[in-house]
């Protein structure tokens, strides 16, 4: 079963053809990508993803073709040859990985050609929908870690979901085309993008390390933004609803003490991230999740986990509030010292100036990540 | 019991190679007298562990003897089911996948291949060109069914559902080093795969 973001994905490439999702770290960014190349792979019904993957014990091959109904949410679902490409933007991407460009031709014989033109990423995935019943989805990570207008290039317009070929693969009155070096001949020529050509991107805007993406190469793109989401991480945890007549005790007797009081605090955390520095620089549930269940740990086993998953969350508080020591007091509710609270935030003074400085443990353990956590909750 | 019919939710394979016929015959792979073990071996055992923990879901503490010593392992066990050609009735038997041994580090295995009638092999032939591989289908209820699929069979347009072939045809077709059966595996429920080629 496809998840509710997957299925909107899918709408949003078959509409548009170009989606880019965005969203804070650990919001499942990486996850939906995934999970929306399974689904185009499968051209069933995003409803029933894995529903047409059926097993035939007595067929001819244990796993024939599904011969139900292709879906309605799939893009260019009558296409039989799919296939997902895929690609990470770096800051050493370049428009010939991408598009295509000339590179050294290594081991060549004596007297052969030097240079070779390169295939690249959009334009395998180009020239596969362009075959009989081909559809392709390229799909790119970390979009905006690399130089990505320069690496798309000419193709920046023709990537417009009304720009493109017509699903004939005639040109059409609107047709977009630039130029590119012809892998085959090595030629300059005229090159268009196909109809059944959906491209997925995927980045995280508030990466201090990441190229700000201009105005014109976003409104190419059809936006998918994903939150945290403490409903997500209510139910990995097992814990359920929060109920607001109940605090957190004092003394951590049971996992799912520890494990209310992680939701709590991290909802608290984000709280004070948006305020201070935008709701972008929030950290999504994903960095609490792994493959365990925690309701089958014990509570030693369950706090060890949270002290791993909370000094993530320290990690990028102090990265988002780089140099903000006071910001990174406030997020950990230590600028007036709750009782429990084992950071404390210290004013001094240094050549005259006043000085903060945010005492604490360096690490988290067993011992100090629960009254941590009640009091980053302000429960 | 597992009707058969139904989601698949994963699927594992290895490619057989001819010492795996030999000893579906019963045969040693080195001499002739019958003996060795009598077994599937699967390199890359961590990374499959995923799949196989799935496909083998209960753990047994049974003797073995690891250098002349007497120890007591922990053995992976399930069920297989077959579907009988003649009959077409289901029929099932208790699986058993053994970890490694210090000896094979690293390589697991499918024990006792030749007491299980849907490992027979006797339609089974490895030519050059045509890979058979050893599928293993799990579906969305646990069950586990065995069968031998040949690479001309995968490659055939329209005969294996897209996303199945797809798979199978990109592990076999990656970059190994010469020598190394085609290993891997794919879980549809959460997109995760393994393949041992690059």
């Amino acid at each position: 079963m496809a998840s509710d973001a997957c299925v909107y994905a899918l709408k949003l490439l078959k509409r548009s053809k170009n989606v880019l999702i965005s969203g804070p770290p650990g919001t499942g960014k990486s996850k939906l990508l995934a999970e929306v190349a399974t689904a185009f792979e499968s051209a069933a019904n995003a409803r029933q993803t894995r529903g047409g993957l059926i097993h035939d014990p007595g067929g001819k091959v244990p796993i024939p073709p599904s011969t139900g109904a292709t879906g309605a949410l799939i893009p260019a679902a009558n296409k039989t040859n799919r296939k997902v490409f895929r690609t990470v933007f770096h800051q050493n991407s370049k428009y010939r990985d991408f598009v295509s460009g000339i590179t050294p031709s290594l081991n060549q014989s004596r007297g052969s050609t030097e240079f070779t033109v390169v295939k690249g990423t959009l334009y395998r995935a180009s020239e596969h929908a362009k075959t009989e019943g081909g559809a392709a989805l390229l799909i790119i990570d970390e979009i905006n870690r690399g130089p990505a207008v320069q690496v798309f290039g000419g193709a920046i317009v023709a990537i417009e979901s009304d720009k493109r070929l017509a699903q004939t693969g005639e040109k059409r009155a609107e047709t977009q085309y630039f130029e590119i070096l012809d892998p085959e001949t090595g030629q300059t020529i005229e090159y268009a993008l196909p109809h059944d050509l959906y491209i997925l991107a995927a980045m995280n805007q508030a990466d201090a390390s990441v190229e700000p993406l201009d105005v014109a190469f976003l409104r190419r793109w059809e936006p998918l933004r994903l939150e945290p989401n403490e409903e997500i991480l209510r139910n990995y945890y097992g814990v359920g609803a929060k109920d607001i007549d109940i605090s957190l005790p004092d003394q951590v007797t049971t996992i799912n003490d520890a494990l209310e009081a992680s939701v709590r605090a991290w909802v608290s955390v984000n709280e004070q991230i948006s305020l201070g520095r935008g709701p972008e620089f929030t950290i999504g549930h994903g960095v609490f999740m792994s493959d365990s269940n925690p309701q089958s740990m014990g509570l030693s086993e369950v706090l060890v986990s949270l002290c791993v998953a909370w000094s993530k969350v320290r990690a990028h508080v102090e990265e988002v509030f780089f140099g903000d020591i006071r910001g990174i007091a406030a997020t950990f509710n230590a600028l007036d010292g709750q009782g429990s609270n084992p950071f404390k935030l210290v004013d001094t003074t240094f050549a005259d100036d006043l000085r903060f400085r945010l005492e604490g443990p360096a690490n988290f353990d067993e011992n100090n990540i629960y009254p941590a956590l009640k009091a980053f909750a302000r429960d | 019991m597992s009707s058969g019919g139904g989601n698949v939710a994963r699927i594992l394979y290895k490619e057989l190679v001819g010492g795996d016929l030999r000893k579906l015959e019963a045969k040693s792979n080195d001499t002739p007298s019958g003996g060795g073990a009598r077994d599937f071996r699967f390199r890359s055992y961590d990374d499959l562990l995923p799949v196989i923990e799935q496909m083998f879901p209960q753990k047994s503490q049974e003797p073995r003897t690891r250098n002349k010593q007497r120890v007591t392992i922990d053995v992976l066990k399930g069920w297989f089911y077959w579907q009988d050609k003649s009959t077409g009735k289901v029929t099932k038997k208790e699986s058993t996948f053994e970890p490694p041994t210090s000896a094979r580090k690293g390589e697991g295995r499918i024990a006792r291949i030749h007491q299980y009638p849907c490992f027979d092999a006797g339609h089974v032939t490895i030519k050059q060109g045509n890979r058979i591989l050893l599928l293993l289908v799990q579906l969305d209820d646990g069950s586990v069914w065995p069968y031998y699929a040949e690479e001309s069979s995968i490659r055939t347009p329209g005969l294996w559902d897209p996303r199945v072939a797809r798979e199978l045809i990109d592990c076999i077709d990656a970059k190994r080093k010469e020598g190394t059966a085609v290993l891997g595996y794919k879980d549809f429920t959460n997109a995760k795969g393994f393949c041992n080629g690059k």
